[in-house]
């Protein structure tokens, strides 16, 4: 059956989520991969929303945006933004779940603007909003990516949200965040980690059919690339009737195109 | 965009948008013309800003912000920790000259109660020289104190109340009413026109019709059918909420 990029996306993001942890989830696909994850493998993962909502039933439908009313349906504890993002400073929050329109070879993301000028970017974005206390305190960050040699860059215009810095083994530490880090960058074309020695992005899984050496043409620093690389799993009849006909039925986010 | 209306300086913030809806126009507009300043936070940045200001303390240190390069630009700072030697980053309390939150229902005192996610309203009223609060419903005296674990903000820090439904239009009031999506399109639409042409006909009348064209907010709310608010209360679904 055939699937769309965005749709691999949701689907690997749901794949990396594992049962009987917390995740943060940020607005659009990373709520269709933790909703999916709920519905298949991974029955005991709890959402946090920012907003302040943790563990809601989603049983009204999915948020369209982390403070919509429907992420508190049902919640097991509901306050407030503080409350919700003190819950990661604490460390209960295993899993970011974040977006980006830049990255680098550190996992650091951009959000905020690019352009040379912070006083006046060439193109302005919405800003941190929780991505970079997410990523400062979840305990591992997934990042959600478009993979373009515009996005995965050598330096970003901006760093919104931590990974590991210049790469140094005491960055975060020096920077007083409380989470290891970047674990996993998702792409429509393959999945990213990080080696644990020299803090850089890694290979790991190529969708079926794509070469290593394609990916890297794709990016715009070198990877590591292993020998021993896999290919993405692809999401089956079922798991696709659940993206499009149980989570996002409308699709608000599964619908969106890949730009080119 | 008219000088005379606009007169917006600066900004603080740590997101401008409207989520699924799209990034905001005029945001990029007004950064990329150099027209306003900023200086960016994160979410929880902002939050706790106001929570240091509703505690009555300068600053509060928290674990964001370090090692991105909103270090570089905000007004927040890193330092030692007198306890531990380790970094820490302090960030300023936030007291706003007004601040402005809708909240489900407030007793006659402002003692009031909210449902659903509490963001950060009860922080930002505790923490402003002036706090209007508005109410979807005025409840009993007497609920409040039967119930006072209710109560997230308590009334001295209220200075205006006013009893207003619909007051959270076009965004959602849990257990009320939904966000009105088609509104929030038209009003982004409007401001998108006028970014990528120059032509703010569509903005002006926006704003000629829902704003400078009322006098007060219930010509403002006259103007959106009884079928469209009729859909969001049903689009809420009924969230409990407790009133009594």
């Amino acid at each position: 059956m055939s699937y769309s990029p965005v749709e691999m996306i949701a689907y690997t993001g749901s794949r990396i989520l594992e049962d009987e942890t917390i995740v943060f989830v940020g607005t659009g696909l990373p709520i269709v991969a933790a909703m999916h994850a709920q519905y298949t493998h991974a029955p005991g993962l709890l959402m946090i929303y920012e907003a302040g909502s943790l563990a809601p039933i989603l049983d009204m439908g999915m948020p369209l945006s982390v403070g919509d009313t429907r992420a508190g349906r049902k919640a097991m504890f509901l306050k407030g933004l503080c409350s919700a993002f003190e819950l990661t400073q604490r460390g209960y929050a295993d899993f970011a779940f974040v977006g980006g329109a830049q990255i680098d070879m550190y996992g650091n993301l951009c959000s905020t603007m690019q352009g040379d000028e912070y006083g006046k970017p060439r193109v302005r974005f919405p800003g941190s909003g929780g991505a970079g206390a997410m990523a400062a305190n979840c305990e591992k960050t997934i990042a959600i990516m478009v993979l373009e040699k515009r996005r995965f860059v050598k330096k970003l215009d901006f760093v919104t949200s931590i990974g590991f810095g210049d790469g140094s083994p005491d960055y975060r530490e020096k920077a007083g965040v409380m989470g290891s880090g970047p674990y996993r960058v998702i792409t429509n074309q393959a999945l990213f980690g990080f080696c644990e020695n020299t803090k850089r992005m890694k290979l790991l899984e190529v969708k079926p059919g794509v070469k290593p050496a394609e990916i890297q043409d794709m990016v715009g620093f070198e990877l590591i690339i292993p020998p021993d690389i896999k290919e993405m799993k692809e999401p089956s009849a079922e798991d696709l009737r659940l993206l499009r006909d149980e989570i996002d039925k409308e699709g608000y986010f599964l619908k969106r195109e890949v730009k080119k | 965009m008219d000088p005379d209306r606009f007169s917006i300086k600066r900004a603080e913030f740590a997101w401008w948008g409207y989520e699924v809806i799209g990034v905001a126009p005029l945001l990029r507009y007004l950064t990329a013309n150099a027209l306003i300043e900023v200086d960016d936070y994160t979410n929880y940045g902002m939050s706790v800003r106001f929570k240091a200001a509703a505690m009555g303390i300068p600053f509060i240190p928290i674990r964001d912000h370090g090692g991105s390069d909103m270090e570089l630009v905000n007004k927040g700072t890193m330092m030692k920790c007198p306890y531990t030697g380790r970094n820490i980053y302090l960030v300023p309390a936030c007291h706003p000259d007004v601040g402005l939150v809708h909240v489900s229902a407030a007793d006659k005192n402002g003692n009031a109660r909210i449902f659903g996610a509490l963001c950060t309203c009860p922080e930002i009223t505790m923490a402003s020289t002036y706090s209007i609060v508005t109410a979807e419903r005025i409840i009993p005296e007497e609920s409040i104190r039967n119930y006072p674990n209710m109560t997230e903000i308590p009334h001295p820090a209220v200075d205006s109340l006013v009893e207003r439904s619909y007051g959270a239009y076009p965004g959602a009031c849990y257990g009320f009413h939904w966000f009105d999506m088609e509104h929030i399109k038209m009003f982004r639409a409007a401001g998108e026109d006028f970014r990528q042409t120059g032509d703010k006909t569509k903005l002006k009348e926006y704003y000629d019709k829902y704003v400078f064209g009322c006098e007060d907010y219930d010509d403002f709310i006259e103007k959106i059918s009884y079928k469209t608010l009729d859909k969001l209360n049903k689009l809420d679904g009924g969230q409990p909420i407790i009133l009594a």
